[in-house]
């Protein structure tokens, strides 16, 4: 079946009754209509003239151009010259059409070029080459063009343009048209509501990459909107692995059994419960709302505890079992502690638990705002004073070299077996009790050292919290340690973390300008996440900025990303910026940051983490294919390089 | 096909002897009678093809088929009072469109998604393609409508406003989306019945 069967098939039968009886009501209706005019003697007015148009005798021209007026329409019209058939020289339009340009009737002389010099410069092309195709093949198009009127106003015209026959013989061109501004308007309108709803997506900083739980600062803000209209509880979990993990567990596997530990937390938990990631090997769960489960939050601690400590988690050759504790805070509606010290009161409490050899520790309320602050303090410093920490370093690879230049060191927290974590739950707390500082200027201090242990062939990136900036001895401490360790300053790129706001604008900026003044370079961290506005960018000297990585994670899926990515790169190479990509996962997330011209890529892709002492004892070798980006009808090169 | 000319123009008027004027107008109702009951649907079909909102259809017809009723006299001797009715209606669903338009600018209303259609009536395949022609430019729509129904490409020339030789480019772009929208539905065959693949039919 095929087009003309259908509309054979649509035209083969008469009306229906139905359709008959409804055009017999209707015909009945108009003649009672009239029937009622006329017994009230009301006249009804007819505004059509009844004459033949095909008597009149009108040449076409006129025709379309009545027709065109009595649809309120406006028309222009070109006409050949005398003696030149094939070219278009006069050129007219009616009084509706000089209207809808916004010139008073018979107020312009038209010309072809007046009118060209009406038209929006930027639509004049289009409309001309509408105006000579049709007229070239003698076939009818439609414009859309923008005109300035008389006042300076713009306004959009669409046009249909026929071309006008006489005795046989092409004689000109007719453009009806009228003013379509207001639909214009709603049509762009309706492309940019679609592109919006395209381009918006999730909020990806809300929740964890591995395990799919929302972030520890989602779930802190949560915790902290149920505290202020409700009571409830905060459990907060601890796994480790019982047992040494053996010598080839990779983070791969580390990140599948985090995976793992998650997805049974959330069926253990059930519904009712908001999840989170706290902290490495540290769940948050919120017991709260009128969806909390039936038992006590000591009975789903103790629950969760045990259920874990007796679950076996498949984990390459062998399976191993997770060291569980538990421990909770109550809070009532309305509590003076923030989210955030009833998270710190929940981590404390599954730390008393291990301690004290409990499954699960319970604080019945909140604990005092000066004995909270006064133990992370300790804790912190204690870390400090004790070297609780290990250095890594990650190599950042130089795109346009397709080699690693750089290394960015990494602070990696020790946990109570000893295992070296990921610091940003420890750096959150250190952060928010304003002890960020010692942190920092312990990382600095052992960084240059082992950087001066090294052959120093490198370019390495250190983090400083955007608080530590505020301190007015922070620049001296690190000429100091440079010069004591006798490091290259140009080798090193100071990463202001945007975790935290800066605190004291004034003090960032003398650090920053005396840190350049050493010769050490500046980098943003995090960029589009943090707290750092667009703003720094045109008063601050940073060198590098480093997209945060919640931009790259989905760079291929996410035209979104793609956007922010490659117009945020345009504009820092413009202010004279490099960039930095982190988070680049694979060969397409590079090739795509390579094409927008991203001058560094960081990520699994480009190497994990290692140990700060082997990475600069035995620099890594990794082997990356270099593919440039193929210019118009070249085929892609491919080169192989191995980088060491 | 349903085509009306005016072949009431060729019966007599009646004789004009005593109380005529009241059998006049007895003759002259149901001559206007017949010719809206044969009309109508073609009217319509025509103006929706335009104009997908129908009640403003309905009032233009209304008020087009009332106008021709009471210039009867005049309209049932016109060389095609069909054609008359529908440029009567058409200037005045484009006069209502228009200030519709200055009023609120709003979207074309979205219609959600038809169902597809397995065709296998007179019916269901006229469903189909009034579903296809919005997705014709307006002029495209009307004039392979009226081209349907029987009208000559002078006369759609005239009743639409365009030029002779447009309405020829107008009928085979027209005939050339439609057949392509009939693909895309799965409709390629001469053979079979069926559609190739329930596919919507946009």
């Amino acid at each position: 079946m095929n087009l003309d069967d259908i509309l054979a098939l649509a035209e083969s039968q008469p009306a229906t009754a139905l359709e008959v009886a409804r055009a017999r009501r209707f015909a009945r209706a108009v003649l009672s209509e009239h029937d009622a005019a006329l017994a009230e003697n009301r006249e009804i007015i007819v505004d059509a003239e009844v004459v033949d148009p095909l008597a009149a005798g009108l040449d076409e021209a006129t025709r379309i151009a009545r027709a065109a007026q009595l649809a309120k329409l406006g028309t222009i019209t070109w006409t050949v010259g005398r003696g030149q058939p094939r070219r278009l020289t006069d050129v007219s339009w009616s009084d509706e059409m000089a209207m809808i340009f916004g010139y008073a009737p018979g107020t312009i002389e038209l010309t072809s070029d007046a009118l060209l010099k009406i038209v929006h410069p930027a639509d004049a092309a289009a409309f001309r080459a509408a105006v000579e195709a049709a007229w070239e093949h003698r076939r009818p198009g439609e414009v859309t063009f923008r005109v300035i009127r008389q006042d300076r106003t713009v306004c959009y015209v669409r046009c249909d343009i026929e071309v006008l026959t006489d005795a046989g013989e092409p004689s000109g061109v007719i453009a009806t048209g009228e003013d379509v501004t207001a639909q214009e308007l709603a049509r762009q309108e309706r492309v940019r509501v679609a592109t919006r709803n395209e381009m918006l997506c999730a909020d990806r900083a809300a929740q964890d990459h591995v395990t799919g739980l929302p972030s520890r600062a989602w779930f802190t803000d949560e915790v902290d909107r149920a505290r202020r209209t409700t009571d409830g509880a905060l459990v907060v979990v601890a796994t480790e692995p019982a047992v040494r993990l053996p010598g080839d567990f990779t983070d791969a596997d580390r990140d599948r059994l985090a995976a793992r530990t998650a997805h049974l937390l959330e069926q253990i938990a059930g519904p009712g419960v908001t999840c989170g990631l706290v902290g490495p090997g540290l769940w948050g769960m919120l017991v709260t709302g009128p969806d909390r489960p039936g038992e006590t939050p000591e009975a789903l601690a103790e629950r969760i505890a045990d259920t874990l400590r007796h679950h076996l988690f498949p984990t390459g050759s062998k399976s191993i079992r997770l060291n569980t504790w538990a421990g909770l805070v109550h809070f009532g509606a309305g509590v003076p502690e923030t989210g955030f010290d009833l998270l710190v009161d929940g981590e404390y409490a599954v730390r008393e638990a291990r301690r004290s050899g409990h499954v699960v520790h319970a604080l019945d309320h909140p604990v005092r705002n000066t004995e909270r602050t006064a133990r992370c303090r300790e804790r912190v410093l204690r870390a400090v004073s004790a070297n609780r920490f290990a250095l890594y370093t990650q190599p950042l690879l130089d795109l346009g070299l397709n080699k690693v230049t750089r290394h960015e060191i990494l602070l990696r927290v020790r946990s109570d077996t000893g295992e070296p974590t990921a610091p940003w739950a420890f750096l959150d707390i250190a952060e928010r009790v304003g002890e960020i500082l010692a942190v920092d200027k312990w990382v600095i201090d052992h960084a240059l050292e082992a950087v001066s242990r090294g052959t120093q062939t490198s370019h390495y990136q250190l983090n400083v919290s955007g608080r530590s900036l505020a301190d007015p001895g922070l620049l001296a401490f690190v000429h100091e340690a440079i010069r004591r360790h006798e490091v290259d300053p140009a080798r090193l790129t100071f990463e202001i973390t945007e975790t935290a706001l800066i605190e004291n604008h004034n003090a960032a900026l003398d650090f920053a300008t005396g840190i350049r003044r050493i010769g050490c370079h500046l980098a943003l961290d995090d960029y589009g996440t943090g707290f750092a506005p667009l703003n720094y960018l045109r008063h601050f000297p940073v060198d590098l900025v480093k997209i945060d990585g919640t931009f790259i994670v989905d760079l291929c899926r996410s035209p979104t990303d793609q956007a922010l990515v490659s117009q945020l790169v345009t504009l820092c190479h413009t202010l004279g910026i490099r960039v930095a990509a982190e988070y680049v996962e694979d060969e397409p997330t590079l090739d795509l940051l390579r094409g927008y011209g991203v001058d560094f890529a960081q990520g699994f892709r480009c190497g994990r983490p290692v140990p700060i002492g082997a990475s600069l004892a035995a620099p890594e070798s990794v082997e990356l294919e270099l593919r440039l980006p193929a210019r118009a009808g070249e085929d892609q090169s491919v080169t192989r390089t191995v980088v060491g | 096909m349903t085509t009306v000319d005016g072949t009431v123009a060729l019966n007599p008027d009646p004789p004009d002897d005593d109380g005529g004027a009241g059998r006049l107008k007895a003759q002259h109702d149901a001559e206007f009678q017949v010719f809206t009951e044969a009309g109508y649907g073609t009217v319509e079909r025509i103006l929706l093809a335009r104009c997908r909102q129908r009640e403003l259809v309905q009032d233009a017809l209304h008020e087009a088929f009332l106008h021709a009723r009471v210039k009867w006299p005049e309209v049932r001797v016109h060389v095609n009072p069909v054609g008359w009715v529908i440029t009567t209606a058409r200037f005045k669903i484009l006069k209502e469109q228009r200030k519709l338009r200055d009023e609120a600018a709003t979207a074309p209303e979205d219609l959600p998604p038809a169902p597809p259609l397995d065709v296998t009536d007179a019916w269901q395949a006229r469903e189909l393609v009034e579903r296809w022609l919005p997705q014709l430019s307006p002029r495209q729509a009307e004039v392979f409508r009226m081209s349907r129904d029987g009208f000559g490409d002078r006369e759609i020339a005239v009743h639409l406003g365009v030029a002779e030789d447009s309405v020829v480019s107008y009928r085979s772009a027209a005939i050339g989306k439609l057949r392509q929208l009939a693909e895309q539905a799965g409709y390629r065959s001469k053979t079979s019945r069926r559609p190739g693949g329930r596919h919507e039919s946009r």
